[in-house]
Formats: structure tokens, sequence, C-alpha cells
């Protein structure tokens, strides 16, 4: 565990040690919240409400996929061009245990960014906090990283194989934000698409956080935020399982190196 | 070799090297249909003549502006990262010429992108062809790709000056959106920034594709004159910029990555 832990801060540090003030203005800042104002302003325009809460919680939690799917999808890309995937891919350590360092930082990271995105966002569009459920927003945000944490793990090991990584994870970063009901609601799209909507990462913890914002918490909650639980586990036992196939498949491709 | 034949190479060259980009494809096909997926499912409702400007052409301009950017300004960053960007300016050829090919290039190829958004947002959603007046919507089309054109030189010989390039590519895709207002009125902005948002000749060249679609369209010539000055605005700033640039880059060494 100490060794885990260790191992979960060296890659914190290696992930964030070269941003510097700018970096972390214009881009984790300045485009998050861009993003955020621009979804945001244009449900205030195309439904006219005055409470813009429910797109403001939403458009801060699909925020999160950069942390958690992202940065954990082109983990591997990183160590390939830095020549050190070979050395992954021999050691005796389980990959995706490698991918674990990255992804359990990134849980602590989406909670700083979808906290601090609800919030300036909150401001800017005047939400009300009276009578604000702190308790059920923050499970909510620790769920929905976890959930993403899972996806991202599972996507993650496909860059073994291949290098259009940055390709998938941006596909699946707009397809979160489709099926999240974070703009519009998922009964809106066709019917295979609801189903699809239903195994995806993000829109329980986007309906938990919505439902609970002023609301005491009750059984509804808990199975949200369970069910939510319940994808991110069945993503990380998908990628327990298909990570010794992918590996084999990587050292017989030769997609080890560039 | 002269101007014309530059301009022709290197736009040649430089379409077939993006056309083998992952990361454009997914810019050509797959961004245009899940933009426009979610544009379409936040305007549902809306009534028919804000689906076609703020939806078909939203997401068809969105998609160009992204693709443009990414490309032009990811162009300067792989030229930089292969060493050739130094070799290209001291080349005996106008850099201008060659990058003015190689915008060409991304433009031409940029263009399929936007149609792919118009024509999907036109049959998913079953949307009847209405133009007030094909003439003026032709002309306000060709004047916003140049538009776009002269935004984007302006972008790549100010990122000549930084190697932070990765880290502003990303961060021009949403602002431009937003403040030009691409998916909803500008109008809807802050007052500062709606002034601000009328500097740049992309505002005015999507008010202008508006105006060629809604019947009676009084103020096209009001829009037309504005997106000119603009435009011109901004070809005098990048030749005065580039002059400066030139020196600059020259006394900083930020061509190369050593």
């Amino acid at each position: 565990m100490r060794r885990f832990c260790s191992q979960v801060w060296l890659h914190a540090k290696v992930n964030q040690a070269n941003i510097d003030w700018l970096e972390f203005i214009f881009f984790r800042v300045g485009v998050s919240m861009l993003t955020l104002i621009f979804y945001v302003l244009i449900a205030s325009f195309t439904t006219g409400e005055v409470d813009l809460s429910r797109w403001v919680v939403g458009n801060a939690f699909v925020l999160c996929t950069y942390e958690c799917i992202h940065l954990i999808g082109v983990s591997f890309n990183g160590e390939r061009f830095n020549g050190r995937l070979r050395s992954i891919i021999v050691s005796p350590t389980s990959k995706l245990i490698v991918l674990m360092y990255t992804g359990s930082w990134a849980v602590f990271s989406a909670f700083l960014t979808i906290g601090a995105a609800f919030l300036v966002g909150g401001l800017i569009f005047g939400v009300s906090f009276a009578g604000f459920n702190a308790t059920a927003f923050i499970i909510s945000i620790v769920i929905t990283a976890f959930a993403c944490v899972g996806l991202g793990l599972l996507i993650g090991i496909f860059a073994l194989i291949t290098d259009s990584m940055y390709l998938i994870l941006n596909a699946i970063a707009m397809l979160i934000m489709i099926f999240s009901g974070a703009n519009f609601p998922v009964e809106q799209l066709p019917l295979p698409a609801q189903i699809l909507a239903e195994i995806m990462p993000v829109r329980r913890g986007i309906a938990a956080a919505n439902q609970y914002f002023n609301n005491p918490i009750d059984s509804g909650f808990w199975q949200l935020v369970g069910g939510e639980a319940t994808i991110g586990v069945v993503f990380i036992l998908l990628a327990f399982f298909l990570i010794k196939v992918i590996e084999g498949a990587a050292i017989k491709r030769a997609t080890l190196e560039i | 070799m002269n101007s014309k034949s530059v301009v022709i190479t290197s736009m040649i060259l430089q379409m077939k090297q993006t056309f083998a980009r992952n990361m454009f494809k997914y810019c050509m096909f797959i961004a245009p249909i899940l933009s426009t997926i979610i544009l379409g499912e936040m305007y549902r409702y809306a009534p028919q003549e804000n689906f076609i400007a703020f939806v078909v052409l939203g997401s068809g301009l969105w998609n160009l502006w992204g693709a443009i950017a990414f490309s032009s300004a990811g162009d300067i960053n792989r030229e930089r990262y292969s060493n050739t960007l130094s070799m290209i300016f001291s080349a005996p050829v106008d850099f201008r010429l060659i990058w003015l090919g190689k915008i060409f290039g991304n433009t031409i190829l940029s263009i399929c992108s936007f149609f792919i958004s118009v024509i999907f947002a036109m049959v998913l959603y079953r949307i009847p062809v209405q133009v007030y007046s094909w003439g003026l919507l032709t002309l306000a089309f060709a004047l916003t790709i140049v538009s776009f054109i002269v935004i984007s030189i302006f972008i790549a010989y100010l990122l000549t000056l930084s190697r932070r390039t990765t880290l502003f590519m990303n961060c021009l895709e949403f602002p431009f959106i937003l403040i030009c207002g691409f998916a909803f009125p500008v109008e809807l902005l802050p007052n500062p920034i709606m002034y601000l948002s009328f500097i740049f000749p992309p505002t005015w060249a999507v008010k202008l594709l508006r105006s060629s679609i809604v019947a009676d369209a009084p103020d096209y010539m009001h829009i037309l004159v504005w997106l000119l000055a603009t435009t011109i605005g901004f070809i005098l700033l990048s030749s005065l910029l580039y002059k400066t640039i030139f020196r600059q880059v020259k006394i900083a060494g930020t061509l190369d990555m050593a």
C-alpha cells in the first residue's frame, strides 16, 4: 500500500511537474470554464430558463472526463514515447496497477475540477446555494470520478496496440457528453442510444447531484450512486480480464515502440 | 519557383500529410456528427429558423473552425518538433507563401467537415432546405472561409513566438466558438465580451451567413461592410505582425525545440 501511494504521488508529480501558472490558468481553468459557459449559455437560450443550476452541475461533472479518461488513456502513449513501455511490459507488476497510479490521482484531480467549476459556474449563472446538500454532491462527484476512471482504465489498455488514442478518447468524451444528460434529457435519444446511455458513466452521478441538490439523501440517491459505482467496478473488471489479451497482442504485433 | 507554384505545392503536400493523421480524421468525420447531435438535441424544441441558423450552420462552423484551428496551429508544433520550422523560415522561398499553402490545404479539407455537419443535421432532423437567397449565401460562405483563413494566419504567426503551441492550440477552439456566437447569438454575452467579439471577422461572418438564410435580410450590406473591414484589419495586422516576429523569433530562438 505504501509503495502504491508513493507511486501515485510520483505519477502525480510527473503529470503536474511541467505545468506552470500560465498552463494552469489557460488550459485547466480557462478552457474548462469556457466549455461549461458555452453549453450553459446555449441551454439558457434554447430553454429560456432562469434557474440554470441543472446545466451548471451537469457540465461541471462532464469536465472530469479530461482527468479521468484522457490522462489515463494517454498514459501508455507517454510511456511508449519515452521508450519505457517495453520495460513496463516485461516487469512483474500488473499493467493495470501502472494505470491505477495515474487513475488514483485522477479521482482527486477530478474532485477539485468539478468542485471549482461548479462553484465558479454557479456564481456566474446565479445558482442559489440555499439548502445545498454538500454531502450528496461530494459523494456524487467521487463516485462519478471513480466510474470514469474505470472507463479510462478499460480504454487506456488499448494504447498498447493502437496509436489512435487521441481519436478514441475525443470520441468517447463527446459520447459521454451526449449520453450524460448534462445538456438534454437522454429520453430524447432513440431507444438503442438510451440503452447505450445506461452503461455509460457520469449520467447517474449527474442525476444524483441534481435530484439531491437541495433535498435530503434517501434510498433513491444510493440507488443512483450505487449504479454509478457498479459501472465503474464492471469497467475495472473488464480491464483486468482484457489486459492480458491486449498485452499478448501488443507483443505479437510489436506495437510497444514508436 | 514562382509564388503560385509554392502555394500549390505546399497545399498539396499539406493535404496529403494532414489526411494521413488519425486526429484529423476525427475532426473531419466523427466530430461533425457528434457535435451536430449535441447541438441538435439542445435545439430540438427551438423554433425552426433558430434550428437552421444555430444547429445546421452552428455545428458546421464549429467543425470548420475546429479543424482549421487545430491543424493550422498544430502544424507549427509539428514542424517545430521535427526541427523543420527553422528550415522553412530560412528557406529562399517566402515563409508566408509556404504557410498560406498549408492553411489553404487545411481549409479545403476542413470544408468537408462543414458539409458533413450540414448534411447530417438536415438528414437527421429532416430540415427542409429554405434559403432566402442562394447567391447571398454563397457570397457569405466564401467570405466566411476567407475570414477563417485570415484569422488562422494571424494565429499561426503568433504561435511561432512561443514553444507552448500545444497549450494555446487546445485553448483556441472553444473561446472562438463562444465569443463569435457560432451556436447562439452574441447578444447573450455580457456587453464587454460582446463588443470584443465584434473585433473578430468570424463574428460578422456568422451573422452574414444567418442573414442570408432568413427571409428579407435587411442588414446584409451592413454586416458585409463590417466583415470586410475586420478582415482587412486582420490582414494588415498579420503583415505588421510578420515583420515583428521575423526579427523576434531570430532573437528569441523559438523556432526549434532546443
